[in-house]
């Protein structure tokens, strides 16, 4: 299969050599594989082989119901599982004219942006195992159990729920999720701050993301790069502000952007998300409507003729749905844009020209999930 | 670090329209606009792809920058290609659609215009065996290469064997 890889020594200048990173590194964030020609310690060119963790998630939604496959919709974004839901959901809900009354709307918020924080944490530990310290996963892990933990009170899984359904969400929100998470936010951002002086300051975390991957948001824009990576290098977009869904006009938060461009700037934007993310679970608590947790929904679900595009803002970047509908119980094509299949997509370009232990630094700032890469 | 917020601005699809149907008619394309649920879609024909999109990109009132994702669907009679795009000046999204021949079909690689479009259109290739015509890469991404057919296709079968189950042998 790989043979158009392989050169022949022969067809290369004598200087470069290549290697071969992966399948299984514990750099490359799953089962990815790329082969890196290399000159001394720069990379010249990358190619990245994807396709290891290929389930055929489309094909496999041509022969399902929409309520069969919605469980497979976790299985994209591990780390974000909710945020795919979410979005799985609307799509359905707007080929049906179904609008989740205000209350799922909340509950709906408070998952995804506790998602985010739980993603944004394994970044945050990964970021600082691919510059050479351990602890920050111990700690990033540590106070994931904790959101994992409300996850489990509110939607009994830990890392793939089902929880939100079309119309709404499955079950309410127990009154137990208030008490842990206000120990939660007690407790947490002492805790981050306490990070934040051991790594974000630390002079040789600086000095390995400083000026490392510099991308300019012109070639941004053309990559179809999205989420932290765009914001990092300083482009206010998020699509929680410009195109809201699920009630997110309602609240009070800010979007980080980088100022350079590098990845410094793209983890400090994921560090201030987390405590933007903070801030729209508190205040989604403190003002969580009565009433109905799920909209009237027809037992069978078949949306009519037509075909629709929702995007929402994962906890990677731009998560979409594009399902063609003809009327019958099943979709008749389901595409999925995944925000990690573009960011790979730009390996070769953003990484090319650096060292190797930048590569891995570079690849680590995208933050890909490579079950959404490859679906 | 800058931090930033801002305000919501509903986007009407008549202006969308009336600023793309004038340029369009300039460089020839012609173009069939239809709404639904919100949503722009542009139906064009597969030979003016390349033109129309690098019109998109490139004029600065419209400058649809950005590409969510491009992907087709198979309609059995004729393939449909979907282009989804974006302009974050604006904060206009359009769909653009073009028909292609069921049989052998045969479009435009916009590759060389949306650098993103890269590994779309590969999955595309492999995925309903669409000949993207001009792309410098155009090997399989996500199969191994031993399937018959295109998997996307309507007309793929989907095959299982049903094995019966072998306890293992014991070891002396």
């Amino acid at each position: 299969m790989y043979e158009e890889n392989e050169i022949l020594l022969d067809d290369l200048p004598k200087d470069y050599m290549e290697v071969n990173f992966g399948p299984h590194h514990p750099s490359t964030h799953g089962v990815f594989r790329f082969i890196a020609k290399i000159d001394g310690e720069r990379i010249i060119d990358i190619d990245p082989v994807i396709g290891y963790l290929h389930r055929g998630i489309e094909k496999i939604a041509e022969n399902r119901t929409y309520m069969q496959f919605k469980p497979l919709v976790d299985r994209l974004d591990y780390t974000g599982a909710l945020n795919n839901e979410l979005c799985y959901c609307l799509a359905v809900e707007k080929l049906m004219d179904i609008e989740a009354p205000p209350r799922a709307q909340a509950i709906r918020v408070i998952c995804a942006e506790l998602n985010r924080i739980a993603a944004h944490l394994i970044f945050f530990g990964a970021m600082g195992l691919e510059t050479g310290a351990f602890t920050p996963l111990l700690f990033g892990f540590l106070d994931r159990e904790t959101i994992l933990n409300i996850f489990e009170i509110m939607a009994g899984g830990r890392l793939t729920f089902n929880y939100i359904t079309i119309g709404g969400v499955r079950e309410d929100i127990p009154p137990a999720v208030r008490t842990y998470f206000d120990k939660f936010k007690k407790e947490f951002p002492v805790k981050l701050k306490r990070y934040e002086e051991l790594i974000t300051g630390n002079e040789i975390f600086i000095k390995r993301l400083k000026n490392v991957g510099i991308l300019k948001k012109e070639d941004l824009f053309n990559w179809g790069a999205s989420g932290p990576v765009l914001r990092g290098s300083g482009v206010k977009f998020d699509i929680r502000k410009v195109e809201p869904y699920s009630g997110y006009e309602k609240y009070d938060f800010d979007i980080p952007v980088g100022t350079n461009g590098d990845v410094y700037d793209r983890y400090l934007v994921r560090m201030e998300e987390i405590k933007q993310s903070m801030r729209i679970v508190a205040q989604a608590l403190d003002n969580l409507p009565s009433g109905d947790f799920t909209a009237k929904v027809p037992r069978v679900i078949k949306p009519p003729e037509g075909e629709v595009y929702v995007r929402n803002e994962g906890t990677k970047g731009e998560v979409g749905f594009y399902i063609v509908s003809k009327g019958d119980k099943n979709p008749y094509r389901l595409k999925i844009r995944t925000p990690s299949f573009s960011h790979i997509n730009m390996l070769n370009f953003a990484a090319s020209g650096n060292y190797i232990a930048d590569a891995i630094v570079i690849l680590g700032s995208f933050d890909t999930v490579m079950g959404s890469c490859d679906r | 670090m800058e931090i930033i917020n801002y305000g919501y601005k509903k986007i009407n699809n008549r202006d969308v329209i009336e600023t793309i149907r004038p340029k369009a008619e300039e460089t020839g394309v012609a173009v069939k606009f239809s709404e639904f649920k919100d949503q722009l879609f542009c139906g064009i024909d597969a030979a003016d792809i390349k033109k129309f999109c690098s019109l998109l990109n490139s004029d600065p009132a419209l400058s649809f920058e950005y590409i969510k994702f491009l992907t087709a669907v198979d309609y059995v009679e004729y393939i449909e290609m979907v282009y989804c795009l974006y302009s974050f000046k604006n904060n206009w999204s359009i769909i653009i659609k073009a028909k292609l021949d069921g049989q052998e079909p045969v479009v435009d690689s916009i590759t060389s215009i949306y650098r993103g479009a890269d590994w779309h259109e590969r999955e595309m290739a492999e995925m309903f065996g669409i000949d993207i015509k001009g792309h410098p890469n155009l090997k399989n991404l996500l199969l191994a290469g031993d399937e018959d057919g295109f998997p996307l296709r309507k007309n793929f079968e989907i095959k299982w064997e049903e094995r019966e189950y072998v306890p293992p042998e014991k070891f002396e």
